[in-house]
């Protein structure tokens, strides 16, 4: 193996083994659940049932993790979903 | 507002002009109510760590608040211009989500005044309160967003 490729292996090795983040959306009596949908899609590509499905456990349950994926990622997601005027947070994943 | 449908994948709607001025001048409120950095409506916690949120906030914010800015000014512009030239605005799903946003923006600054609690906020509502201009300008703004979200992007409120 050549040492260019040696380092690409080990940076993909790097980044599979980085720590995750959750992307956690909170209930709030504002937004509007077809909003939230529009939201969900527009910033994770979701499709619209599973943007559905997130928005009523964000109704329903409180809260729900709408992505886990490396810290600045969920940081840039968590500003995004701010622009958007939800409440969203980031947290280590268990 | 009138809605006159999708026309080469853009959304066709016409307002009255006084809705054109009223919609003008409300997102006037806009750079004021960003001033309040501490409102949490606006600028949310990014973290349930107090360390994490300050460190991500101090960043963060001053992007958040220029983009809202800059949206807002984008929507007045964009309105101003459309009913101006052909009382009539055509909207691309770029414009469509810029004016759902700032709707959006708007109804979190009037829910703040409003101090909306709850989801049952608006059944605990006396009669009076119903009829008061915030309240009705809260619900008209609602309406429209959801309107827009419905006609642009086919959305329509799902059952809880």
């Amino acid at each position: 193996m050549t040492t260019k490729t040696k380092q690409k292996a080990e940076s993909a090795t790097d980044l599979a083994q980085a720590p995750l983040w959750d992307v956690i959306v909170w209930n709030d009596p504002i937004n509007l659940m077809t909003f939230v949908i529009f939201v969900f899609q527009r910033i994770f590509g979701y499709p619209t049932p599973l943007a559905r499905k997130l928005m009523l456990e964000v109704h329903h349950q409180g809260r729900a993790t709408v992505a886990t994926e490396p810290r600045e990622k969920a940081e840039h997601h968590v500003h995004q979903l701010h622009g958007y005027g939800l409440q969203a947070t980031l947290c280590k994943h268990d | 507002m009138k809605r006159l449908g999708k026309v080469n994948g853009k959304l066709e709607i016409a307002f009255e002009p006084h809705e054109v001025e009223f919609l003008l001048g409300l997102a006037d409120r806009i750079p004021a109510a960003l001033e309040a950095a501490a409102n949490p409506r606006l600028f949310p916690k990014h973290a349930e760590d107090q360390a994490l949120d300050q460190e991500l906030r101090a960043w963060l914010h001053p992007e958040l608040k220029l983009h809202r800015q800059e949206r807002a000014q984008a929507f007045q512009r964009e309105l101003h211009a459309a009913f101006k030239e052909h009382g009539v605005a055509r909207l691309d799903d770029d414009a469509l989500d810029r004016w759902i946003s700032v709707l959006n923006d708007l109804r979190l600054i009037f829910a703040g005044d409003l101090g909306i609690d709850g989801d049952d906020w608006s059944t605990r509502l006396t009669k009076e309160q119903r009829a008061s201009p915030p309240v009705r300008i809260y619900f008209y703004l609602t309406g429209l967003q959801a309107a827009l979200l419905q006609e642009g992007f086919g959305l329509a409120q799902p059952e809880s």
